[in-house]
């Protein structure tokens, strides 16, 4: 009797106590994607897509755009999404992600960063569907938008695709620059300043240079030994070794040597 | 326990209803508001604006902090506290792009650095973040930050110390119109072989593919920098863009370019041995072209010298075979992997059995040559014309002194847009002996005469260790750097311009204080 009277006396005292929460502004705070190629809404998309064939790198991140109606706040907020579909593998096609990201306090918009991974031996397209859910910072009533008189695009869904496939470009000549692959291709570009975008249109003056400085550069690292010479996890020649070599090249001396060690057995 | 019995005790209930009830009145009581609200401090970060500097300059940054509480409604400023920077931890970062991955440069409240980035047109973000320690509590403020190349245009000097080591020193013009110096370029581009003496500097300015390299040939080896970002990687060594592949040893003793209207470029490479190279526009060095056909060598070649100099134009170039004593020429395809071959000129502009001195192309038109008539032992002032490179013009020199015999630097003064006009200092040689600055006077002087030039200033020089001529500073004047080397003023660069019509008067326009050795060659980019 005394003990549940006890209770009841601190229950009573303590809900009497609850503060009420100080608002800010109690406007619409509507979020949505914001992927344009331009100002007006005419140029919004519900996509976008990134190809690894044009990056000297294994690995990006891709920041999905989203912004918010409301007023700038002076706090950060919280938003959250869900994959709705995609047919990539969390950690080997991209980077787990969180349920929410922060749209940071004084901020007009905020993103998604995804962080993707490039897999040579992959194909395939990759996409991930991304849908915007309400979250205790924003609503997603704004779910369509007019991009143009007869047009309307769902703004709460965003699709990332991208491809790792880097084949050889079309001015990538073998019998100038002998086999290609990923790693030999970055190389290339590093070497002679070029950008892998460059492979399509390139004069065929610019190509049999390259060819020379990748040959003497290659072949000059051969000539150090075996710890200096480049590797290549993605040479397709076996007789190579998991090493870089000019092989198919026209009277290429940068070959692998019979001594040096079996870089793919160990 | 007792006491809570007594307290609980049938007489006491009473009481205690008594005491909940006023407890729970005032809890109810309407909160104005006025309380120190903590959890809506603030922290304002200012000063930190987008901005564009250059790379390799120091950049300097203190962000103004106001630590602040809101009013009641959060909407106005209403307690400004003291800010104490011990109370935060801070970290400033850069992200490249739009990339989310940072990259630290600071933890220090105050950012000093020197710009490391490499150029970029696009812009750099850069996140300022300061932890308060007692909450974890963090705010952020970022900018953008291009970085862009230091200067617009430079002077760069090659020079050698006592030990023979080798550094590059840069002054040059900022985009603000400021003139400074960038001291050690060479150590700090990471290049290793800078010992053996300093041999030739060239800051490309020719074509898209090499026009971002500043090729630097030490004793112990040639490579380039790139302009962006002045720095070494190991593919950068010459040896590697030579068609049959060269040691990271291989070098240089002269490097030139030249050009058309100021644009496309050609480049020539020579070494101490008189082997002669040339570098398409791709930036592939060819084999020595100093070969020529010989059915009765071993493999139809016959290695020849060739003197380490070029005249000609762009179109074709005069190059001097040391060993058969004779003008050559060098043209063809510049493209590809075509390189052209020596092949003889016209037996009359040969100069068959002629010494040659040194000799220059002037404007991408006429060449000036000094060379030794094998008949009279003298030496002689020889012009070729531009395209055809037919001699034009041989010119005794009088020099009853024999001091051309005793120089060890040449340069023609020439200037834009000139012609081949005589006079004004357009086509003078200019020569030393020692510490002496000598002119070959043509002007008003059938005859022509060997005279010590004349400077507004006075100047008094040390050992000369290089001339160089540069056309491209502005419109139509002549300059000409002198650098020498004394105890007691150091190494020193003048820049020369003419002040009078006579190019035996130099007026002074400038003059650099080296602080690294000896100036032993010179090039300036833009």
């Amino acid at each position: 009797m005394k003990n549940t009277f006890i209770l009841v006396a601190l229950v009573f005292v303590f809900t009497t106590c609850s503060e009420e929460k100080l608002k800010l502004y109690d406007g619409a705070q509507d979020i949505y994607f914001d992927i344009k190629t331009g100002t007006n809404n005419a140029s919004r998309l519900d996509s976008m897509f990134y190809s690894f064939a044009a990056s000297n790198s294994f690995d990006t991140i891709i920041n999905i755009p989203v912004i918010a109606t409301g007023n700038i706040v002076n706090f950060d907020r919280y938003f959250k999404f869900e994959i709705d579909t995609t047919n990539a593998i969390e950690g080997l096609d991209y980077e787990k992600l969180d349920d929410q990201f922060i749209y940071p306090a004084g901020d007009v918009t905020s993103s998604i960063p995804v962080k993707i991974f490039r897999r040579e031996e992959e194909t395939e397209n990759k996409f991930i569907k991304f849908r915007l859910l309400p979250s205790d910072d924003f609503t997603t009533d704004l779910s369509t938008i007019n991009v143009t008189t007869n047009k309307t695009l769902n703004v709460l869904e965003a699709k990332l695709v991208w491809t790792s496939r880097l084949a050889r470009p079309s001015k990538w000549i073998v019998s100038v620059l002998g086999y290609f692959s990923q790693t030999k291709f970055l190389l290339v570009n590093e070497i002679t300043g070029s950008q892998p975008g460059d492979w399509t249109t390139m004069v065929t003056g610019m190509v049999y240079a390259s060819g020379i400085y990748a040959e003497n550069y290659i072949y000059g690292k051969i000539l150090e030994g075996p710890e200096e010479a480049l590797k290549d996890p993605y040479n397709p020649n076996a007789e190579d070794k998991g090493y870089m070599s000019m092989r198919g090249r026209n009277n290429t001396k940068a070959l692998i040597p019979d001594d040096f060690p079996n870089l793919l057995e160990e | 326990m007792r006491l809570i019995n007594n307290l609980l005790s049938m007489k006491n209930i009473l009481n205690i209803w008594i005491i909940i009830f006023v407890v729970s009145l005032s809890s109810c009581y309407d909160d104005k508001g006025s309380y120190d609200y903590d959890w809506i401090q603030q922290i304002l970060i200012y000063g930190l604006r987008d901005t564009n500097v250059a790379r390799a300059t120091e950049f300097k940054l203190e962000p103004q902090i106001y630590n602040y509480t809101l009013t009641k409604d959060g909407t106005e400023f209403d307690d400004f506290k003291e800010f104490n920077r011990d109370d935060y931890t801070y970290r400033w970062e850069y992200h490249v792009g739009t990339s989310r991955v940072p990259y630290l440069i600071s933890e220090e409240f105050i950012l000093d650095t020197i710009i490391f980035m490499p150029v970029s047109s696009t812009p750099y973000s850069i996140v300022f973040s300061m932890t308060e320690k007692s909450t974890g509590v963090t705010w952020y403020s970022r900018f953008k930050m291009t970085v862009r190349d230091r200067f617009n245009s430079a002077f760069m000097f090659l020079t050698e110390n006592d030990e023979g080591k080798v550094e590059v020193e840069m002054y040059g013009q900022t985009p603000a119109g400021n003139s400074e110096w960038s001291r050690k370029v060479l150590e700090t581009s990471g290049y290793p072989y800078v010992y053996g003496g300093a041999n030739s500097i060239l800051a490309s300015t020719g074509n898209a593919t090499t026009n971002t390299r500043i090729y630097v040939a030490t004793g112990t080896g040639a490579c380039y920098l790139t302009k962006n970002n002045l720095q070494w990687s190991d593919y950068q060594n010459i040896g590697y863009l030579i068609a049959e592949l060269k040691p990271s040893n291989y070098t240089y003793s002269k490097i030139y370019e030249m050009h058309a209207n100021n644009s496309a470029g050609l480049w020539f490479f020579f070494t101490e041995e008189g082997d002669g190279a040339f570098m398409n526009s791709y930036g592939i060095i060819g084999s020595e072209f100093n070969y020529l056909p010989d059915t009765e060598s071993p493999n139809g070649k016959r290695r020849v010298e060739v003197a380490p100099f070029v005249g000609g134009t762009t179109s074709s170039q005069l190059i001097f075979n040391k060993t058969d004593k004779k003008m050559m020429s060098h043209s063809g395809s510049y493209t590809g992997t075509n390189f052209p071959t020596l092949i003889d000129v016209a037996l009359d502009n040969r100069l068959q059995g002629w010494d040659l001195l040194y000799m220059q192309s002037i404007d991408n038109s006429n060449t000036l040559a000094i060379m030794k008539n094998p008949d009279t032992g003298k030496w002689c002032r020889v012009t070729y014309n531009g395209e055809n490179l037919q001699k034009a013009a041989i010119e005794p020199m009088n020099d009853p002194q024999g001091l051309i015999d005793q120089a060890s630097h040449f340069v023609f003064g020439y200037r834009v847009g000139s012609g081949n006009n005589v006079g004004e200092g357009n086509n003078e040689l200019y020569f030393s002996v020692g510490n002496k600055l000598y002119t070959y006077r043509r002007y008003g002087n059938n005859t022509g005469e060997v005279v010590e030039v004349k400077t507004d200033t006075n100047v008094e020089f040390g050992e000369i260790t290089c001339l160089h001529v540069q056309y491209n500073i502005d419109s139509y004047r002549l300059r000409i750097f002198v650098a020498h080397n004394s105890t007691k003023n150091g190494s020193l660069v003048h820049q020369f311009l003419l002040s009078t019509e006579e190019p035996i008067n130099l007026k002074e326009s400038n003059s650099y204080q080296i602080e690294s050795g000896k100036v032993k060659s010179i090039s300036r980019y833009q």
